[in-house]
């Protein structure tokens, strides 16, 4: 190889999933310069093969700023990207098992009333009549009417691709080797391929994210876990809504062509490249789907997969700025649960980036939460 | 026609290549829905990489190959817990 490629750019991006391309995105939007380095390809991993839920209902309280803002980017998806990715607000309707699971619907709805999510409860004679696909077991449930789907194999590359076209340098195939603060300026490097250096630092690194944490101190106590998943051979359309279960399990939904993809459980994590869905776990993802769709018990699967995604004790992800080196900002650990609010995580990563704030309310997603365990002083001084 | 199951042509993999810029058989699988039907590529797969190699000036080694993905061939969904419990 030549020598090494040297880069100077306003922001430096760690990560090319649906945070760090639309946080590139939106950079490129307000004239700074990014360099975006992904290890993969951009997209390819739990920001391209999750479930491609876009949902709003059910998120906890402190998520629904964000998750507002993040509803008004997908409402303008096309402008952004040039591609709906077949995203369509088709509905996402949480099901109802118990009195119990209805009441805590209610609930829900009574909290996040301030929000304008537009939620409805629906009872169990008004489901079996406008729902007659749907099993025996759901008493009733909440429709969310504007919340709906995406194919996340198409939106979360074209995040990245829209941010390059608006200029963007992204590298793919570029894993970070080195990160480094000199107390002005980051230096990010890519084996002897490039070296990045710039002002500013977003970690968007997802499941990999606490490796670059570490690196400045900070160790949030993050983990990885793989949802399963399967997909259906395409059947006749009968259902528009995406579907989740109160209290958890299994989320499914049918999708242009006619698939019905599901998820639910966990899977296993190989290795630090690769998680598999699991036969334990798949069998009981079956059995719940056709409890869920008894007519899906002639339907084929054809084929299931995991994906590997940070998590954080509380579910909450990571979003915010470091609290050992200046001009680092966070954005990780979504839980399971990034896809709908990813453009905006990336937006106001974006608007830190610039501003050092952001108006949307990210208080609750502080990494220091999880204070003196989070931080090592000692470490924080001398970044490798 | 390359993928009878998703009915994806020869000319939407080169357009494919052309416009998103996929280099690699999986991404193209992704963009495309190439090897997505119910023969999951066993059919297509090495058309599609033909296809690609030449669209991308590339070795066909150099375009990988599709992921193999559990089950082997579509399975019934009601016979999955039978299967699941045995394994």
């Amino acid at each position: 190889m030549s020598s090494i490629k040297k880069l100077q750019t306003d922001v430096a991006i760690i990560g090319g999933g649906i945070v760090g391309s639309s946080a590139a995105l939106a950079l490129r939007r307000m004239g700074a310069s990014v360099v975006l380095l992904e290890r993969d390809l951009c997209g390819s991993r739990s920001s391209g093969v999750n479930f491609g839920g876009v949902r709003r209902q059910g998120r906890s309280l402190s998520q629904l700023p964000l998750t507002q803002r993040a509803h008004r980017i997908w409402g303008r998806l096309p402008e952004l990207l040039g591609t709906d990715g077949e995203y369509v607000r088709s509905g996402h309707f949480k099901i109802a098992r118990s009195e119990a699971d209805m009441a805590s619907l209610e609930r829900y709805r009574a909290m996040s009333s301030d929000f304008d999510l537009g939620l409805e409860l629906i009872s169990a004679t008004r489901l079996r009549q406008q729902c007659p696909w749907l099993g025996t077991r759901a008493v009733g449930g909440s429709l969310c009417a504007e919340d709906g789907q995406a194919n996340p194999r198409l939106v979360s590359p074209a995040f990245a691709l829209a941010a390059q076209r608006a200029g963007a340098l992204v590298f793919e195939r570029h894993k970070v080797d080195e990160v480094a603060h000199d107390g002005a300026m980051f230096m990010v490097r890519s084996g002897n391929a490039l070296e990045v250096q710039a002002p500013v630092l977003l970690n968007c690194a997802g499941a990999w994210a606490g490796t670059i944490a570490s690196q400045f101190g900070e160790t949030p106590p993050m983990y990885a876990r793989s949802p399963v998943m399967a997909v259906t051979e395409p059947v006749p359309h009968f259902m528009r809504w995406s579907l989740g279960v109160e209290g958890g399990g299994i989320y499914c939904r049918q999708v242009e062509r006619g698939n019905l993809v599901m998820g639910g459980g966990t899977g296993i994590t190989l290795d630090d490249e690769r998680a598999r869905a699991e036969s334990d776990a798949i069998a009981t993802l079956a059995m719940q789907a056709v409890e869920l769709l008894p007519m899906l018990r002639h339907a084929h699967i054809i084929r299931t997969w995991g994906g590997t995604e940070g998590y954080l004790p509380d579910r909450e992800p990571v979003l915010g700025p470091s609290l050992t080196t200046p001009g680092l900002f966070h954005g990780f650990g979504f839980a399971g649960a990034g896809f709908q609010i990813g453009p905006a995580a990336g937006e106001v990563l974006a608007d830190l980036a610039r501003d050092g704030r952001t108006e949307t309310p990210i208080d609750a997603f502080a990494i220091e939460r999880f204070d003196e365990e989070s931080v090592s002083p000692s470490l924080a001084a001398s970044p490798t | 026609m390359v993928c009878r199951c998703e009915n994806v042509t020869a000319g939407t993999l080169r357009q494919t290549v052309a416009t998103a810029g996929a280099d690699e058989l999986n991404r193209l699988k992704a963009l495309s829905r190439v090897g997505m039907g119910r023969c999951q590529g066993r059919m297509c797969g090495v058309a599609a990489a033909e296809i690609l190699a030449h669209a991308t000036q590339q070795p066909l080694q150099q375009v990988g190959r599709l992921r193999g993905q559990a089950p082997i061939k579509p399975i019934p969904i009601r016979l999955v817990p039978a299967e699941g419990a045995d394994a």
